[in-house]
């Protein structure tokens, strides 16, 4: 079973579409006494750091994420979380992964960013198995992971080139939404699935 | 980030001081129109004129050689030194200069600043910040003076001032390094940044542009040959790259939960189903779709919670929803049955807070301000209409677009009703006219006719993305075809 956590924030309806969309089994929780079942977890995201933060210190997440050995899939927000630290509201994260999330100064760009980008695969990863290299993701985002390059796996530019796919040990996670990327965004969902 | 090339003039020569001593002064050529024509050339985007003996006796002096710089080339200028007064900023602003920028005079008297704002708006004014051992200096950096860094930000920003130049003194012409520190506390307070003083070769450019600084003014190395302008700029534009691509969507009326109006697709079971249709759509290559809802009744709306929910389940791009919203409760069920953005057009106008609601409880991600505007290409009367074009309302389509914008709306869907059904084209000044005033993206709808239409609403109008309805539906070009084409003239897509 796949746990899919919810805290208040982001639309989970999607990722629950795509995972049943891919025949997979998954339950939406509430508190981190429901991870003990789960085989892999996925924090899903779209709302505000300082918000979300909270939600998952009041709920117990803050402190039961980082000790997860299963594999767990942040995407959006859910990867933000995962820094040390978000320049949005100035938060302290899960430090799980190190960086910081900055947010995109570009003057010739717009912000924030909404659409479809290439990801280059800079390292290979389960992830992103039989998945193009340069795919196109979709997404939607007004800051970005300072991540060191050691746990970057996939990079996009916008304005900068910054980390869109980065993994440390069983911590997986996506600046794009995979679960609105289509065939191939279905495909990335799929590699998680059969990660063990 | 944008590279600057800096032209400081003296006694009408182009010269370069050191940390701004008069005395230090070098001349590196008796005509700076010329050198300005060079930059050009070379490809730089924007200048920095200084008039320094402007700067030091608090007068211009070299207004009528800048003038007629201006008229010499194309590209953007900016002008600093001695503008302290209003009637001579006017001057300067009236006659074709493009910004200017003022440093002691908005530290002396902030309410000079103010009233230059209001009158010429903030995106035309650039304060200066010079620092020597971290104060701020005045009168051509002759003098430093007892005002507190802080503060006086705190001032800037509430005048609305977004874009700071801010230099070091002691690095100035120093060909050294800038000052990273300086440059990141200023920022750290929410200006945007151009850095100036001490930039003297590609690393510090690579490291300023990692800052997320919007632009370097360079001086001395361009003109000691330190560094090369060309080098430089193609160095800035490779960082500059983004990969985003134009999306391209085709937009479903929907009534009762069925779709309606035009659709002319050949192997389709059921034409009016909005999954098949969808799906069909997103095969073809469509970046996001937008379903709207025409249905006059509240029980057709009702049929639109659950057609969003099919949607949802069998169609993994981007869908946005619109037609008859009205509460925030409303946006919450689509949002909750599976839409990802919601868009909002009439209600918006009679209830703006709903934007400001909206985008707080759900992120501005999922609000899209849709506009409907007649005559939109005129400077002050485009006005936006509502009830899906049958009432005319009294705000300009610009004012309204940035209050949209400012409330918290995370794109814009920008209809020209001139233009839509005519099949001759987008708006095109319109179009660009709102893309450049909002830092949110602008979809391009209404009047999308041929191929080269497409092009020119992401080339001419600067659109982020482009809608059209019949065009798809009657199957005149397909979206793949569309993308081809774009393709073909270097502007990026996804296929």
């Amino acid at each position: 079973m796949i746990a899919i956590i919810d805290y208040g924030a982001g639309n989970l309806k999607s990722v629950c579409n795509a995972l049943e969309k891919l025949g997979q089994r998954y339950k939406v929780v509430f508190k981190p006494q429901e991870l003990r079942s789960a085989k892999k977890v996925i924090l899903p995201g779209v709302g505000a750091a300082g918000n979300a933060m909270e939600m998952l210190s009041k709920s117990g997440f803050k402190k039961s994420i980082p000790r997860l050995k299963i594999p767990f899939l942040g995407i959006c927000l859910g990867m933000q979380l995962l820094a040390d630290f978000s320049e949005e509201d100035d938060v302290p994260c899960l430090s799980i992964i190190p960086g910081q999330v900055k947010k995109f100064l570009s003057r010739a760009l717009k912000v924030p960013q909404i659409g479809w980008n290439k990801v280059k695969f800079v390292k290979s990863s389960p992830l992103t198995e039989k998945i193009r290299n340069e795919s196109y993701f979709y997404f939607v985002n007004s800051y970005y992971f300072d991540s060191p390059r050691k746990n970057v796996i996939g990079k996009t530019n916008y304005g900068l080139p910054f980390a869109s796919i980065i993994q440390k040990n069983n911590f997986y996670a996506v600046q794009f939404h995979p679960e609105k990327s289509g065939p191939i965004g279905l495909q990335l969902l799929r590699n998680f699935c059969k990660l063990c | 980030m944008l590279i600057v090339p800096a032209i400081d003039i003296i006694d009408g020569k182009c010269v370069r001081l050191t940390k701004g001593n008069f005395s230090s002064k070098k001349i590196y050529s008796q005509d700076p129109i010329r050198v300005a024509q060079n930059f050009e050339k070379l490809g730089a985007q924007m200048l920095h004129i200084v008039d320094l003996d402007g700067a030091r006796i608090g007068r211009p002096k070299n207004m009528n050689l800048i003038l007629r710089l201006r008229k010499a080339i194309k590209i953007p200028i900016e002008v600093g030194g001695g503008i302290r007064e209003f009637s001579i900023a006017a001057q300067y602003l009236t006659k074709g200069i493009d910004r200017i920028v003022v440093g002691t005079q908005a530290i002396e008297n902030p309410l000079f600043l103010k009233k230059l704002i209001k009158k010429f708006g903030a995106e035309r004014i650039k304060v200066s910040i010079d620092i020597r051992g971290g104060r701020l200096a005045i009168r051509g950096w002759q003098q430093t003076s007892g005002y507190d860094l802080e503060s006086f930000l705190s001032k800037l920003k509430s005048f609305g001032i977004e874009e700071i130049i801010v230099t070091d003194i002691n690095r100035d012409g120093m060909l050294t390094k800038p000052n990273f520190s300086l440059l990141k506390k200023i920022q750290k307070r929410g200006f945007t940044v151009i850095a100036s003083g001490g930039i003297s070769d590609l690393q510090s450019i690579k490291k300023l542009q990692s800052m997320g600084i919007t632009g370097a003014i360079l001086g001395k190395a361009l003109y000691e040959g330190k560094i090369r302008l060309s080098v430089i700029l193609r160095q800035a534009q490779d960082d500059a790259k983004s990969d985003l691509t134009k999306r391209i969507i085709p937009c479903l009326d929907v009534k009762n939960g069925r779709v309606v109006k035009g659709v002319n697709f050949e192997n389709l079971r059921d034409a009016g189903d909005p999954v098949e249709l969808g799906k069909k759509y997103a095969e073809e290559g469509a970046d996001e779709l937008i379903f709207l809802d025409i249905s006059a009744s509240r029980e057709g709306r009702k049929t639109m919670v659950e057609m969003v929910k099919r949607v949802a389940k069998e169609i993994f791009i981007p869908f946005t929803v619109g037609g008859g919203i009205q509460t925030v409760e409303d946006i919450r069920a689509l949002l909750q049955a599976g839409a990802d953005k919601i868009a909002i057009n009439t209600t918006a106008v009679k209830n703006p807070d709903l934007i400001l609601q909206a985008s707080k409880k759900f992120g501005s991600q999922c609000i899209v301000v849709a506009i409907d505007v007649k005559n939109g290409s005129r400077v002050n009367d485009g006005l936006v209409y509502i009830k899906g074009g049958s009432e005319k309302t009294k705000l300009d389509v610009l004012q309204w677009a940035k209050k949209a914008a400012r409330l918290g709306a995370g794109e814009i869907l920008l209809t020209s009703m001139d233009a839509d059904g005519t099949k001759r084209g987008f708006d095109l000044p319109l179009l660009q006219k709102i893309s450049r005033a909002v830092k949110i993206p602008v979809i391009a709808s209404g009047g999308a006719g041929s191929l080269k239409d497409f092009k020119n609403a992401f080339i001419k109008g600067k659109a982020d993305a482009a809608l059209a309805a019949s065009l798809f539906h009657y199957g005149i070009f397909s979206i793949k075809q569309v993308k081809e084409y774009l393709k073909s003239f270097n502007i990026p897509v996804r296929l």
